[in-house]
């Protein structure tokens, strides 16, 4: 009977991937071959070994997901319609600033007050010419008469028809 | 028993019933989804941990899995592809994440995730010393492994013997052939074998669990 050479390392390793993938001599070598089986069972047991360390190095306790995303998620719904609330909340302001019945109330407001200065200017106009004619107060033109309500540094005061006379002011006596 | 026990045993994956949650879980019922988060947040934290090694940023990325995946369920058209699908997703976001890094690390606002491995390789299920030693040790393997992986054989290699997924999922997660994957994992074995110490430094682990059940 024809002995079947032992599987090398290359084809140890695709056994190890995919059995079904040797061929059928080989196949059989491995199951009848204690060496070829205790090669590939060292090399299984090494890798299983890698990945229990590795699964053994993963900690225990951690914090849980969760589908906390209902409010995220609320908030990114709501924000979707936020373009569309931001369009019509502008298009209000544009109006309300465009439509006529602003621009007349603006004018209405503008003229009122406009109205209001005009009239309180005349009104202080008036008060000065009525002052630019009449200086003196209505009991000093009832005895000096009309002409005479101009007041002149050659004019005599109150006193004059008693013959007092004015008397001189000497150089600093204001301030002694 | 807990939950997840007891959700096992009744919706093994693959089975008929996780197809009906994850029917379910596409109409929208919250109920359904809340029960394929506790069967599978173990493992997708695993992965997440495992590729990460970092306790808070795995849980973070685990949560956002889950959000992505509840979001996204409806796209899903094979409800019998649900695990190789949420795996696809947290990898995608893996692998987001290592490039945020890399990036934030090139411009100097994070440090790197090799200074930042040494902190998050401290235990965290309370171990004895030596205990703490040897997963330090191990780590230490795990990173020279990777080192000398191409980015698919490291996938391919992960997947199969620390997240434990079959040829047929593996290829379905990675979105490529079977005889694809086959090739990456020989290869990835090949490597495997070659480096002596990682396979001296299991052989006594292996011994020493040996002992400890004989």
């Amino acid at each position: 009977m024809k002995k079947t050479k032992h599987l090398d390392d290359n084809q140890i390793i695709a056994a190890l991937i995919d059995e079904n993938g040797l061929n059928g001599l080989l196949r059989r070598h491995l199951s009848e071959c204690p060496t070829c089986r205790g090669q590939k069972e060292q090399l299984q047991a090494g890798l299983a070994q890698f990945g229990k360390i590795s699964r053994d190095s993963i900690p225990l306790t951690y914090r849980r997901p969760e589908l906390i995303d209902n409010r995220a998620r609320g908030i990114s719904r709501n924000w979707k319609f936020a373009p569309a609330l931001a369009f019509i909340a502008a298009a209000v302001l544009l109006a309300f600033f465009l439509t006529p019945i602003a621009v007349d109330k603006d004018k209405i407001f503008t003229r009122k007050v406009v109205y209001q200065e005009m009239l309180r200017d005349q009104k202080f106009m008036a008060e000065v010419k009525t002052l630019e004619e009449n200086p003196l107060p209505g009991f000093y033109v009832d005895i000096s008469g009309p002409d005479e309500a101009k007041p002149n540094a050659a004019t005599p005061g109150p006193g004059a028809k008693n013959n007092v006379k004015p008397t001189p002011e000497k150089n600093g006596s204001r301030n002694a | 028993m807990n939950l997840t026990e007891d959700l096992e045993l009744k919706v093994s994956p693959g089975s008929e019933q996780l197809s009906t949650l994850v029917e379910k879980a596409r109409e929208g019922d919250r109920d359904a989804f809340e029960k394929l988060i506790t069967l599978h947040q173990d493992e997708i934290f695993r992965l997440v941990f495992f590729r990460t090694r970092s306790r808070i940023d795995s849980e973070d990325l685990t949560q956002d899995i889950f959000l992505s995946a509840f979001k996204y369920l409806p796209q899903l058209k094979d409800s019998d592809r649900f695990r190789p699908w949420l795996y696809r997703i947290a990898l995608n976001r893996v692998n987001d994440f290592h490039r945020k890094n890399r990036f934030l690390a090139y411009l100097g606002i994070t440090e790197s995730r090799e200074e930042a491995d040494v902190a998050d390789t401290e235990p965290h299920h309370d171990p004895g010393a030596l205990d703490t030693m040897i997963r330090k040790e191990f780590w230490v393997h795990v990173k020279r492994l990777s080192k000398r992986f191409s980015s698919m054989e490291k996938e391919v290699f992960f997947l199969r013997f620390v997240d434990d997924l079959n040829l047929r999922e593996i290829a379905q997660t990675l979105h490529k052939s079977e005889s694809a994957v086959k090739t990456h994992l020989y290869r990835a074995i090949r490597k495997f074998k070659e480096d002596t110490t990682l396979s001296d430094f299991l052989k006594g682990e292996w011994q020493d669990e040996k002992d400890k059940t004989s």
